[in-house]
């Protein structure tokens, strides 16, 4: 069976699945409410992604209720959208950069309510560590 | 002088003399403004024999550069004497609109010398200055001795600077306060090093200013202009798109709390603890349940302050919240989770007049002591030292302003609590000064900026928690990133982080917005004339940083029995996020030293390294004539 790549439609349902197996998600993100747009930026010097991707997952008191890469962005109005480029986004998924480092230095971007986000920062964590257990393939 | 006032008030309490003197050019070419102007001159002013409680002890009130340009968040004043709590030097930089209101009225600093012989303030406008009696506002607290200043003299276009009860008294961490009439404005804090208990010993209760309304207000003239508006123009739009902006305005800064938490860098427990329910004590619950509005300094560009009406019952002076290290001092410190009585126990520590680390670090220590056996009950005096009390800790924080009871032994600060009861080594503290609500187990950098800081245990002179937790290197300045457990290879970007805070101090700017040091350069380059560059702007920071630690060695600093970690961290914490982590001290102080070409015997900058800066007077001083 082939890796799923990130980003893709195999990688965001792997993550789904992680999430709803995790017992530390369960119960870090118990307290949270609102699904989200992801959304990786192409890099200006890597040509590897060459479209904005668009992760939808909807969170929701500890579990994920759905996942899915939407290809229409005006599909959903999700409650937070964050944003960076491929490279940020890529050191995330793989615990090199925490995600609440990298609102705090400018390196992700957040829409939503920041209050939720910054309260919850367990939560994110246990959401990278989900990740990190995805074997996933990189673009570059 | 370009973006300067070019003059000093040069006020003596005693002989009630008032004048004033052009500002050094050489000196503010060479040192900025704010605290690096004030350390300059103070290195000729003071020497060890200096009492800093005595009226030879100068009191100075420093405005910088870039102070009432519009520059983003270069609003703020820097208060600098010999510190009465360390011995050492002293400053304690605050925001508000002192500082600009200050050069608006004509002036870039104000030298207090003298004793006044009865409690007295400062009256300054462009139209002239006089000392006034104070002594109906004695006792009362720094919001109320502002806003009586503002009603009295009819004019609320005053922005004050007062202390409160503690200060009277010559509390070891009074703190003088800033404020005006706005609404929105933020509270601005001249925390630490005992400031305030230096306008205590002096008799001055406030300093009271106004230029932005008067007719002969200062205009001021800036070198380049257009050139200095175009860098602004770019600082400004950095920081409306910068998360980190968004961030503090959102939560303020105790909404770090839940995320610094997580990684082990609150203290708990007195230091001996290493998990908490921080949610309970967040900005991000306060931003949920009772703030009502947000407050700024002049020319702020993400308005961090928390105005709050009422937290529970409590109705709170100016609507000011607490910021992240009160809520850390007073609460998981002292194991307390309730907001609300947080929120009023740190009003009332600025009402009083009391530094919030300081005040609430001390009970902590108490209370620890307490727990340990060692302070006795003939010492309580009805006083209350237990973990989960804060109506206990309000009550010794009153009684610390008013030196009263127990009070009137913590006002010492917990050095000397400990000294009392043969365990001076379990006060965290650094040369007298309690530690910032950083624990240096969690982000290791901290350590060594605790141990070299020139006034002690203080995250003002380089947050590089910042860098190691919070992933915020700035590379156009060779600070980059490192691993907050890193022993190896960090001092180098502590050293020049320590040296920008320096510049910070100097501007006088917040550390929190940070727009690119490229465009500070072109601001203070275009505002003064200087020839200020990304490349030379951190000679002028380790300058500083050397002057500092000069004149602390002129006034007896001993490096090798101060520089020291606190007993208590050097323990590993069983729990949290920094569990079973230690900072290598020796080692990473062994390769500060090294970094800065400091004597490691003495703690002296070597002569070849004063020179290089441009402090050639200052090395034949520290290692005699050639």
């Amino acid at each position: 069976m082939s890796k799923p790549i990130f980003p893709s439609q195999e990688w965001v349902k792997a993550l789904e699945q992680e999430l709803n197996h995790s017992e530390s998600y369960t119960e870090a993100g118990k307290n949270w409410e609102g699904d989200f747009y992801f959304v990786i930026e192409p890099d200006k010097d890597n040509t590897a992604l060459p479209a904005p991707v668009y992760l939808y997952m909807d969170l929701w008191h500890g579990a994920c209720r759905d996942a899915y890469l939407v290809t229409d962005k005006d599909a959903k109005k999700p409650a937070f959208i964050m944003s960076g480029t491929y490279s940020k986004w890529k050191r995330v998924v793989t615990k090199q950069l925490d995600p609440i480092q990298g609102l705090m230095t400018g390196q992700l971007k957040l829409k939503g309510n920041m209050v939720m986000v910054m309260k919850n920062v367990k939560a994110a964590q246990e959401m990278v560590n989900a990740c990190t257990r995805i074997d996933a393939e990189f673009l570059s | 002088m370009h973006s300067y006032a070019g003059k000093l008030l040069c006020v003596n309490l005693t002989t009630r003399e008032i004048t004033s003197e052009e500002l050094a050019r050489e000196y503010a070419a060479q040192f900025l403004g704010g605290s690096g102007l004030a350390a300059r001159y103070l290195y000729d002013w003071l020497d060890a024999d200096t009492a800093p409680l005595g009226p030879d002890n100068p009191l100075v009130f420093m405005n910088g550069p870039l102070d009432g340009t519009g520059a983003p968040s270069a609003g703020r004043f820097a208060v600098c004497a010999r510190s009465p709590q360390t011995g050492l030097w002293g400053e304690a930089i605050a925001g508000n609109f002192f500082g600009p209101e200050l050069k608006f009225a004509g002036y870039d600093g104000i030298v207090i010398r003298g004793r006044a012989e009865r409690l007295s303030y400062l009256h300054i406008t462009p139209e002239g200055v006089e000392l006034r009696d104070a002594e109906h506002l004695r006792g009362m607290t720094t919001f109320d001795t502002g806003d009586a200043l503002r009603a009295e003299n009819n004019d609320p276009g005053l922005v004050t600077a007062c202390i409160g009860p503690a200060g009277e008294n010559c509390v070891k961490f009074a703190l003088i306060l800033a404020s005006s009439a706005r609404a929105a404005a933020k509270k601005g804090i001249a925390g630490r090093c005992g400031m305030g208990a230096v306008m205590g010993s002096k008799n001055l209760k406030a300093v009271a200013v106004r230029g932005s309304k008067s007719n002969r207000m200062l205009k001021l003239e800036l070198h380049d202009p257009a050139r200095f508006r175009q860098a602004m123009a770019r600082a400004q739009k950095f920081l409306s798109d910068d998360m980190s902006t968004e961030v503090f305005r959102a939560v303020g800064t105790s909404g770090t709390m839940d995320y610094l938490g997580l990684l082990g860098d609150v203290p708990v427990k007195y230091w001996t603890r290493g998990e908490f329910d921080y949610g309970k004590i967040s900005g991000n619950l306060i931003a949920e349940t009772i703030l009502t509005g947000r407050g700024t300094c002049h020319a702020c560009m993400v308005a961090c302050g928390r105005k709050i009406q009422k937290a529970g019952e409590y109705v709170l002076p100016h609507a000011e919240g607490p910021e992240y290290e009160t809520l850390a001092a007073f609460g998981s410190l002292m194991l307390v989770d309730d907001v609300n009585i947080l929120s009023h126990i740190g009003a009332q520590c600025d009402a009083l007049g009391v530094d919030s680390i300081s005040a609430g670090s001390t009970i902590a220590f108490a209370i620890y002591l307490r727990e340990l056996g060692l302070l006795p009950d003939a010492d309580l005096q009805g006083a209350r030292l237990q973990w989960s009390d804060p109506e206990g800790a309000l009550a010794l924080v009153e009684a610390i302003a008013r030196r009263q009871g127990l009070g009137e032994i913590l006002a010492e600060g917990s050095r000397a609590l400990g000294a009392r009861y043969g365990v001076e080594g379990l006060a965290v503290q650094v040369n007298d000064m309690e530690m910032a609500m950083h624990d240096p187990r969690a982000a290791t950098g901290m350590a060594i900026s605790y141990a070299t800081s020139p006034i002690g245990a203080s995250h003002n002179h380089s947050d590089f928690f910042m860098v190691e937790t919070s992933g915020r290197p700035i590379y156009e300045l060779g600070i980059e990133t490192v691993d907050r457990f890193q022993t190896d290879g960090k001092m180098q970007f502590l050293a020049r982080h320590q040296d920008w805070r320096g510049i910070n101090n100097a501007l006088v700017l917040c550390f929190f917005p940070n727009p690119p040091a490229a465009e500070i350069c072109e601001m203070l380059s275009a505002a003064t004339g200087f020839d200020i560059t990304l490349d030379n702007i951190l000679t002028f920071g380790e300058r500083i940083w050397n002057l500092k630690r000069a004149l602390n060695l002129k006034l007896g600093y001993r490096a090798r029995c101060a520089e020291k970690l606190p007993e208590l961290i050097a323990r590993p914490l069983q729990e949290g996020g920094a569990e079973a982590h230690v900072p290598e001290f020796e080692t990473m102080l062994r390769e500060y030293y090294q970094t800065r070409d400091w004597d490691w015997k003495t703690g002296k900058p070597s002569r070849a390294k004063l020179n290089a800066l441009g402090l050639n007077q200052i090395a034949d001083n520290l290692w005699g004539e050639l």
